[in-house]
């Protein structure tokens, strides 16, 4: 019996989890090798809890590697549930200086890059 | 209604093309957004380091949430909008003067083509009730005394503490209090009008000789209406 419950509780933290990762804000930047260790330090130091306290959560950082030649393309995907949730989190960051602070020391070291939502397929497997 | 204008500084070093898809997005987002009403742009030729005004109006505060939490808003235009996107081409502004607004009875804004003036105003929070009411009356006036005039409104910059639900204040004092906004037909009625007799614009070029009781600062923006889909001047 607690075993059957143990796999409700799970499949109901599973359901929760997927329908709070239904919509991915998803940035893909190109940086400089030689920054992209400050780069990652400016996500996890700064946008992680700037985002998190705002509502969002983190869903992914990943890069490329820094030894191929080129500038590292680094992702970093928020899950933010909806566009009405997202605009939630959005007056959230417009209203911490932390955010504004963040951005700027970003956009210092960025060449470029992207910004995108995503919508979830429904085969798309659970990360 | 919900009268609503957002400036932009550009960054330097903005890609063209990116500003350019920035201004048709802004432009025509009615395409996408339909509670966005009378969506136009503007390039500024003010003194003031602003480069791109878009006006725009909402039927109502509901219709503007709408807006608010719209895909396209989010998905489109924030792109090259906020702080932290790596496609931003506006760059900070010091001037507080990226959001303004008014409730209004009716589109009293409207200017299907023509030149748009913006004059933002600090009005003293300690001036007299009478000398503040003296100011709105010599403003209600300006339109008769000056027929370049074909817009004249003047409103409490109610929607920069609002900007999130169109109803609800939030936290921080608004820069600008009040808002003039002004329609020409052409920039030289919009000249006639500056250097012209009407008592408000003879004050005017004297830093609001007369007025400073009242007038704290202003803010001009001034801009050739580019009107967009759904827009009474669209082509």
């Amino acid at each position: 019996m607690l075993a059957a419950a143990a796999r409700t509780l799970q499949a109901i933290e599973d359901a929760v989890r997927r329908a709070t990762m239904m919509l991915l804000l998803v940035d893909v930047v190109q940086i400089d090798p030689r920054d992209a260790d400050e780069y990652l330090r400016l996500v996890h130091e700064l946008a992680v809890p700037v985002m998190t306290s705002a509502g969002a959560a983190l869903a992914a950082c990943w890069s490329t590697a820094r030894d191929l030649g080129e500038d590292v393309d680094l992702l970093v995907a928020w899950s933010v549930g909806d566009h009405a949730r997202w605009n939630e989190i959005r007056k959230n960051l417009v209203l911490d200086p932390r955010w504004h602070r963040y951005g700027a020391a970003a956009a210092r070291l960025r060449r470029g890059g992207t910004r995108r939502f995503y919508h979830r397929a429904s085969f798309s497997p659970d990360t | 209604m919900l009268r609503r204008l957002e400036t932009y500084a550009l960054r330097d070093g903005a890609p063209i093309a990116a500003v350019q898809r920035l201004r048709d997005a802004l432009r025509d987002c009615t395409r996408f957004i339909p509670e966005v009403l009378d969506s136009a742009i503007g390039t500024n030729r003010s003194g003031a380091p602003l480069d791109l005004v878009w006006e725009h109006a909402y039927a109502s505060p509901a219709a503007y949430r709408r807006y608010m939490a719209h895909p396209f808003h989010a998905a489109v235009l924030d792109r090259y909008l906020l702080a932290d996107s790596p496609e931003r081409v506006v760059a900070d502004s010091a001037l507080g003067a990226g959001l303004a607004g008014y409730a209004c009875a009716a589109p009293v804004y409207r200017l299907a083509r023509g030149v748009r003036r913006i004059l933002l105003l600090r009005l003293a929070p300690g001036a007299a009730p009478a000398r503040r009411d003296a100011f709105a009356a010599e403003v209600a006036r300006a339109p008769e005394r000056s027929p370049e005039l074909a817009v004249s409104v003047l409103a409490a910059n109610t929607l920069a503490a609002r900007w999130f639900d169109g109803e609800s204040e939030l936290p921080g004092r608004p820069a600008w209090t009040h808002l003039w906004e002004q329609g020409f037909a052409s920039q030289a009625a919009l000249d006639a009008y500056r250097g012209g007799d009407a008592p408000l614009a003879a004050a005017e070029r004297c830093g609001f000789a007369g007025w400073q009781d009242v007038v704290e600062r202003t803010l001009e923006l001034a801009y050739e209406v580019e009107p967009g889909a759904g827009h009474p001047g669209a082509r």
